[in-house]
């Protein structure tokens, strides 16, 4: 009994992992969003032009 | 000395221009240090373990992703090892390759997306680390101010595709002014524009005005006559001025958007550029010149009008 339900808990974990990478996926940051937190991370607001 | 005279001939490396800017950065594997100027050795442990931080980026989705899958297989071990009869250890062992199969596909087609994810991850959680190796790379660069100025400038070129300030723009125009420049260098003119009046730029902005006109864009213009007064006080402020106006005459977009600029300096105009001029306002006679139209025939009239270059449009000259 008890491996059907370790079998249950993997299908729940591979299901919420699907729907997290499908999240992740949906939201997907672009490369130039990445490129412009850096430069913000680096510079101050007024000299990031 | 002639100021020309004093300057260095340099042989700059040239400028890799990358799609995105943090392409430039690479990350120790070892210590975590940030930066922008090694190949492969870190310049904080020393030791040759740089890689791009895409790839760390790739490194850590992949590891995350393999400590996913290693987790299913776990579950689904203790599930087979929970099995009381053979049909139950075929079932779960079935179900369990079944589930970790599709965990795997399903990775497979989301990396290029975790790998981004993890891009902005270890950017964040590194802020600190990041801006400490900037720091480090430009210290390093400042380090060969006296030494070797071609180094110098060529590392702080670098930092700034990631550093943008009027500071690190001064000291490369400054580098900049003791080059001799040439046409064939790969040289930049729009990141250095700095936000107040500063001779060192205005020079620049007159030598590549001389030697690269095509560097001269909008910001430019728009910078030189902002600062027009202080210019005019500066030494050859008004050559460097009349060479800026001559580096208009390359579009009609730049002649008629800084057409009083063209028009207060075209009387000193070399031939050439006020030829190109001339002949600008004689095709497009119903564009909006302003009274720049007026000066230019005022000028060929007194400078031109028997010059053979200008007499092919001589008689159209005149009803400009
Ligand atoms: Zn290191």
């Amino acid at each position: 009994m008890f491996a059907y339900v370790f079998i249950g808990i993997l299908f729940l974990f591979v299901i919420v992992k699907c729907i997290q990478y499908g999240w992740h996926r949906k939201k997907s940051l672009d490369p130039a969003t990445i490129d412009k937190a850096l430069l913000g991370m680096l510079n101050s607001e007024r000299d990031q032009a | 000395m002639n100021k020309r005279n004093s300057k260095t001939p340099v042989f700059l490396k040239s400028y890799d221009k990358t799609k995105y800017r943090y392409e430039k950065l690479k990350v120790c594997k070892k210590c975590h240090a940030f930066t922008i100027l090694g190949d492969t050795t870190c310049p904080n442990c020393g030791k040759p373990h740089l890689i791009p931080v895409e790839e760390q980026a790739e490194r850590n989705a992949k590891h995350a992703m393999h400590t996913t899958v290693l987790i299913a297989v776990c579950i689904g071990l203790i599930s087979i090892l929970l099995s009381s009869t053979l049909l139950q250890m075929v079932l779960c062992g079935i179900a369990s390759i079944v589930l970790i199969g599709v965990l795997w596909i399903v990775q497979r087609n989301v990396l290029d997306a975790e790998c981004l994810r993890a891009l902005d991850k270890l950017f964040h959680a590194n802020e600190k680390n990041v801006q400490d190796g900037i720091i480090h790379d430009y210290k390093a660069a400042i380090d060969n101010w006296d030494t070797d100025k071609q180094r110098c400038y060529e590392m702080l070129r670098e930092i700034s595709t990631l550093l943008h300030n009027d500071m690190i723009r001064i000291r490369q125009l400054t580098l900049l002014q003791t080059f001799l420049l040439r046409k064939d260098m790969d040289l930049e003119l729009e990141p250095l524009l700095v936000r107040k009046y500063e001779p060192v730029l205005v020079e620049y902005i007159g030598e590549l005005a001389k030697i690269k006109r095509d560097l001269i864009k909008d910001r430019t213009f728009q910078y030189i006559m902002a600062y027009e007064p202080e210019i005019m006080g500066q030494e050859q402020g008004r050559d460097i001025l009349t060479a800026v106006a001559g580096a208009t005459v390359r579009m009609k977009h730049y002649v008629r958007s800084y057409s009083g600029l063209v028009r207060r300096y075209a009387y000193n105009l070399p031939k050439d550029r006020f030829l190109r001029l001339y002949q600008m306002i004689e095709q497009y006679p119903n564009e909006d010149w302003g009274r720049l139209s007026e000066e230019v025939m005022r000028i060929y009239t007194e400078k031109y009008q028997w010059d053979p270059d200008f007499q092919q449009k001589g008689q159209r000259g005149h009803t400009i």
